[in-house]
C-alpha cells in the first residue's frame, strides 16, 4: 500500500470535499434548507425521505461505476472501456425490463435485475474459463455480443410494453436516482459496496501488476488470467449492483478513471480511493445541479453525458496539445 | 302502377343505402374512439381496433392493430380500411402521414375538452349517417355534465393532484382532458404552471400541497396504484395525506374522451365532494 503524506493529504482533501458535497446535496434542491434544520419536523421528511436516499444512491452509483470503469480499463487494456462494455449491465437492464413488463413494482424490479446480471456474469465467466488460453479479447467479444443480444431483447420488451409502462421503462433505462428504493435496501447495497471495495483495495497490488505486460507478470509469479478473472468478477458485481439500483448512468465510469489518472497517475494502489470519492462527488453534484435547475425529474444518465462529454474533450485536448 | 314504381324506387334506395354502409370499413386507433363508434351503433363497420379497446365487451372480439402509440401499418393496410379514425397527438404523425399517402380517408380528432368530445361524436355521426343518434348522445352527455356542474358550482374547490405514473413521477398538467375533468367535477388542478403531463420531482409535487390526490386505475396496474399510494404515506404535512384523501378512480372512465366521460366526471365529483354528489 502506498500511504505517503502526499497521499494522505490528497485523500483528506477529497474526503473533506466529499462531506461538503454531501451536506450541500442535502441542503440544495427545489428549496434551500440549512443543515441546522435537517431535523426540524417541518423539513425532516424532505431531507431524510427524498434527498438522503438520492445522495446515498449517488454515492453508491458514482463510486461503484468509477471503480468498476477503472478496473475494466486495466483488465481489458482499453482506455475506452467502461462498466457497461460487457453484457452484465445489459443483462441487468433486461431483468429490469422484464420486471416492468410483469408489473412487479419496486424493489422486486431491482432484485430481478440484479439476479439476471449475476446469471450473465456466470455465463461470461464460464466462457472465459473455457477459453483460458486466450487473452482479454475473448472476454471482451463475449461481453460485447451478449450486450448486443440483451439490448435487442430490451428493445423487444419496450415494443411489447403498454404506453405508459414503456415511458417508465425508458426512464429507468436512462438512469436516475429518483427510483422508490427502500432506504434499508440502500444501506445493504452500501454495505455490499464497501465489502467489495475493501477486497479490491486489498488486492490492488495485483491490479497494478495487470498494467504490466504478460511476460513481466509471469516473471513476477502472478497468474495473469486468474487475476484478470477475479477483477472482472469484482468489477462486474459493482456494475450489476449499480445498474439494478439506478439504471444506466453513463459516462461516470469512463470519465472519472481518466480524470483521476490525469490528476494523480496510473497506480491502482494510489488512486482507487480517489476514484471512488471523485465518482461520488461528481454524481452528487450533477444530481444537485439538475435538481436545482429544473423542477422536472430528468434522466440523470443523459445529463451526465451531456455535461461530462465537453469536460472530457477539454481534458483530452489540453493533454494532447503541445 | 305508380305504387309499384314507388315501392321499386324505395327498395332501390334501401339497397343503395345498405351497400353504401356495408362498404365502409372503419379502423379505430384509440379505445375512446372505439367506444364512440359502438355508442353510434357502428359496430358492424369496424374491421379492427387498437389494443386496450375493452369497452363494450364485444369490442374485445375485434381484430387489433397494435397500441394507439405504435400501431402496425402493415396490419392496418391488411384490413383494407376505407376510414381510419385517430386521436390527435396520440398516434405518431409520421404513421398518420403514411396512411394519408396510401389514399385512406383519415379522421383526426382533438380530445382536450368536452367540446372536442361533442364535436367528435357529431362529426362521426354525420360521416356515417348517424346524425340523430349522435345528437342524442351529445344531449345526454351535456345534460349529465350540466347536472353535475349545478351541484358543485357553489362548493369550495379542492386542490386536486392527479398522479398517473410513479417512475418517473408523472402528473396531470394544464391543457389536458383530465385537467378539464377536474374543473367539471368541481375541483382545481393543483398544477397550474405546467402543460401536458409534467414529470415533476417529488419535492416540487409536495410544494403543490394538494387537498386530494387521485390515481387513475386501469386493469392490470393495481400494483402501480398501490405503489403510488404508499409513496405518499409518510407525507402527513400534505393535506390530502393528513385527511386520508388519496383515492383511486376508474382510469377508463375519466381518461377516455368518449360517451362515458360524463360517468367519469360523476365519479370524480363524488370523490371531490362526497356529501354533495352521491354515487
Amino acid at each position: 500500500m502506498i500511504r505517503t503524506s502526499k497521499w494522505i493529504a490528497e485523500i483528506s482533501s477529497l474526503g473533506f470535499l466529499f462531506l461538503l458535497t454531501l451536506f450541500t446535496g442535502l441542503s440544495i434542491g427545489v428549496e434551500w434548507i440549512s443543515p441546522v434544520h435537517f431535523w426540524d419536523p417541518l423539513f425532516k421528511n424532505i431531507i431524510w425521505d427524498i434527498r438522503w436516499p438520492r445522495v446515498l444512491l449517488a454515492i453508491i452509483a458514482g463510486g461503484a461505476l468509477s471503480v468498476s470503469g477503472y478496473i475494466f480499463q486495466i483488465i481489458l487494456k482499453n482506455p475506452l472501456a467502461d462498466p457497461f462494455i460487457l453484457g452484465v449491465s445489459g443483462a441487468a437492464c433486461l431483468g429490469g425490463a422484464l420486471g416492468f413488463l410483469l408489473h412487479l413494482g419496486y424493489p422486486l424490479i431491482t432484485f430481478v435485475s440484479f439476479l439476471t446480471s449475476l446469471l450473465c456474469l456466470g455465463v461470461i465467466d464460464f466462457v472465459s474459463r473455457k477459453h483460458v488460453s486466450t487473452t482479454s479479447h475473448v472476454l471482451l467479444l463475449t461481453g460485447v455480443f451478449l450486450s448486443f443480444l440483451f439490448s435487442s431483447l430490451v428493445t423487444l420488451c419496450l415494443s411489447f410494453s403498454e404506453p405508459f409502462e414503456g415511458t417508465s421503462l425508458l426512464f429507468w433505462l436512462m438512469g436516475g436516482l429518483s427510483f422508490p428504493i427502500p432506504t434499508p435496501m440502500l444501506w445493504i447495497s452500501l454495505g455490499i459496496l464497501f465489502f467489495l471495495l475493501s477486497f479490491i483495495y486489498r488486492k490492488s497490488y495485483h491490479l497494478h501488476l495487470l498494467n504490466l505486460s504478460a511476460i513481466e507478470t509471469q516473471a513476477l509469479g502472478i497468474d495473469a488470467l486468474k487475476t484478470q478473472r477475479l477483477f472482472f468478477i469484482l468489477a462486474s458485481l459493482l456494475c450489476a449492483l449499480t445498474v439494478s439500483l439506478t439504471g444506466m448512468i453513463g459516462f461516470v465510469g469512463l470519465l472519472v478513471p481518466h480524470l483521476c489518472r490525469f490528476l494523480w497517475g496510473n497506480d491502482p494502489r494510489r488512486i482507487l480511493i480517489h476514484c471512488f470519492l471523485v465518482g461520488a462527488i461528481l454524481l452528487i453534484s450533477m444530481d444537485m445541479v439538475v435538481r436545482t435547475l429544473f423542477p422536472y425529474e430528468m434522466p440523470l444518465g443523459a445529463m451526465t453525458a451531456l455535461l461530462g462529454a465537453p469536460f472530457f474533450l477539454f481534458l483530452l485536448w489540453k493533454r494532447s496539445s503541445p | 302502377m305508380c305504387l309499384k314504381i314507388r315501392s321499386l324506387l324505395y327498395l332501390f334506395f334501401l339497397c343503395a343505402v345498405s351497400t353504401l354502409s356495408a362498404t365502409e370499413r372503419i379502423i379505430s386507433l384509440a379505445p375512446d374512439l372505439t367506444e364512440t363508434l359502438y355508442a353510434l351503433s357502428l359496430q358492424d363497420e369496424i374491421v379492427a381496433v387498437s389494443e386496450f379497446s375493452n369497452f363494450p365487451k364485444e369490442a374485445q372480439k375485434k381484430q387489433t392493430i397494435g397500441t394507439f402509440m405504435a400501431p402496425s401499418l402493415e396490419k392496418i393496410l391488411y384490413f383494407k380500411p376505407t376510414v381510419i379514425i385517430a386521436k390527435r397527438h396520440a398516434t405518431p404523425q409520421h404513421l398518420l402521414q403514411k396512411l394519408r399517402q396510401s389514399g385512406i380517408h383519415l379522421l383526426e380528432f382533438k380530445t382536450q375538452h368536452e367540446i372536442d368530445i361533442f364535436e367528435m361524436i357529431l362529426q362521426l355521426g354525420k360521416k356515417f349517417g348517424k346524425e340523430q343518434k349522435a345528437k342524442r348522445l351529445c344531449t345526454s352527455l351535456k345534460e349529465m355534465l350540466f347536472t353535475i356542474q349545478n351541484r358543485v358550482r357553489n362548493l369550495e374547490k379542492p386542490r386536486v393532484l392527479i398522479q398517473i405514473e410513479l417512475v418517473p413521477p408523472m402528473f396531470v398538467g394544464k391543457q389536458t382532458l383530465l385537467d378539464r375533468a377536474i374543473e367539471l367535477a368541481g375541483g382545481m388542478n393543483a398544477i397550474q404552471h405546467h402543460k401536458g403531463y409534467p414529470k415533476l420531482q417529488k419535492e416540487a409535487a409536495l410544494q403543490l400541497n394538494p387537498d386530494i390526490i387521485l390515481i387513475p386505475l386501469t386493469k392490470g396496474d393495481e400494483n402501480k396504484s398501490q405503489d403510488i399510494q404508499s409513496s405518499w404515506k409518510s407525507w402527513v404535512s400534505v393535506p390530502a395525506v393528513r385527511h386520508h384523501r388519496i383515492f383511486t378512480m376508474d382510469g377508463d372512465l375519466t381518461t377516455r374522451a368518449g360517451p362515458r366521460f360524463g360517468e367519469g366526471i360523476a365519479h370524480m365529483a363524488h370523490l371531490l365532494h362526497p356529501t354533495s354528489v352521491k354515487k
